[in-house]
């Protein structure tokens, strides 16, 4: 009795398919018996392989004129997931680079379509929503990518970040503050963190996340210049024109040092 | 009487509204002299990777991981240290 028991229970785990790893490459699709038409798709879909494979080689020596034509072959050949994702992903992010932006928000879309977990082609989404100038959206994506990956950094970040491009300040300062346990130590974090609290009128806050800002990355000059704003806007004339005037020592930009000249200008400073 | 009712409504709402100009007025302080240009300068940092790297057709099960692993990682730094954005990882 105990015997077929335990064979029960080895029967069981026998079952209990292997987690997908990292670390392991996937091999092609193989043929497997079937009829006709499952034959040709899986044709299609081991040739889609092969041709996403050849196209993230040409991206990776940066010809992306060639990789591009691989990764609509691959497209066109309409194969099985995750494979028809990953193609429209990849084509996706070719358009992206070459700014045609519209085109590349649809094919973004169909990679989601036909898999909402693939999470780069959320980030891509977002890319070109902003790029487009469409905060709206921008904002919806960011929220659906980080609802497909609560743990996610990067979905919270773009999510303050499109918050913050948005005018929405209270939401892109929520996000930011979110990511604070375990990124504090981020100068981008602190600082867009900083700037929304001064948006949304909370200086002393954003006056804090602006040191800290600097405090972590010292020769930051977009920190000294939000450090001289928030001064300016608490009416502390003095501190802002020696926080921008440190901005302007600082910065490689020469737009940012004709506009820390023309501050400095109106504070009386120069 | 209901032209009455719609008159004392319509008062009531303009004496609301007046109200809540005037302390928006009164709350807000002014922009001190340079505050316009200052606010061209302040513009939102991007994330380290606005895009990510392509993805093979092995990838999001094998080694070609990164650009997934990248945007599931809870941290802002490289999932794989050293790693330049957009280049897979090697084992």
């Amino acid at each position: 009795m105990k015997a077929v028991a335990l064979m029960l229970v080895f029967a069981a785990l026998a079952t209990v398919p292997a987690r997908a790893q990292y670390g392991r490459e996937t091999p092609p699709p193989t043929s497997q018996r079937g009829d006709g038409l499952d034959l040709g798709r899986q044709a299609q879909t081991r040739r889609a392989f092969e041709e996403i494979n050849q196209g993230f080689a040409l991206y990776q020596r940066n010809d992306l004129a060639g990789a591009e034509a691989k990764f609509r072959s691959a497209v066109a050949r309409d194969p099985d997931e995750p494979q028809g994702s990953t193609a429209y992903y990849d084509v996706g992010l070719v358009l992206a680079r070459t700014a045609r932006y519209d085109e590349a928000a649809r094919a973004f879309d169909s990679a989601l379509g036909r898999d909402p977990g693939i999470l780069p082609a959320w980030l891509g989404l977002v890319y070109v929503d902003l790029q487009r100038g469409k905060l709206v959206e921008a904002q919806r994506d960011a929220r659906a990518m980080r609802a497909s990956a609560p743990a996610s950094a990067l979905a919270r970040y773009e999510e303050g970040y499109a918050a913050l491009r948005a005018g929405e300040y209270d939401l892109a300062a929520s996000a930011f503050a979110a990511l604070l346990p375990g990124n504090g130590n981020v100068a981008s974090v602190r600082y867009n963190l900083g700037l929304a609290l001064l948006r949304a009128g909370r200086l002393d806050d954003a006056r804090v996340e602006a040191q800290h800002a600097i405090a972590l990355a010292p020769s930051y000059a977009k920190g000294y210049f939000l450090l001289g704003s928030i001064a300016l806007r608490a009416g502390n004339r003095s501190s802002a024109a020696q926080a921008y005037a440190k901005a302007r020592t600082l910065t490689s930009d020469p737009s940012m040092r004709l506009l820390c000249d023309d501050v400095l200008g109106q504070l009386g400073a120069r | 009487m209901l032209r009455y009712l719609t008159l004392m409504a319509l008062f009531a709402a303009l004496l609301i509204g007046s109200v809540a100009v005037a302390a928006h007025a009164v709350g807000a302080p002014p922009a001190p002299p340079g505050w316009e240009i200052a606010t061209r300068g302040l513009a939102p940092e991007p994330p380290g990777h606005v895009l990510l790297g392509p993805i093979s057709a092995a990838g999001r099960k094998a080694w070609d991981c990164w650009p997934q692993l990248e945007a599931e990682s809870a941290t802002l730094d490289p999932v794989f240290q050293g790693q330049p954005a957009g280049e897979s990882p090697r084992p």
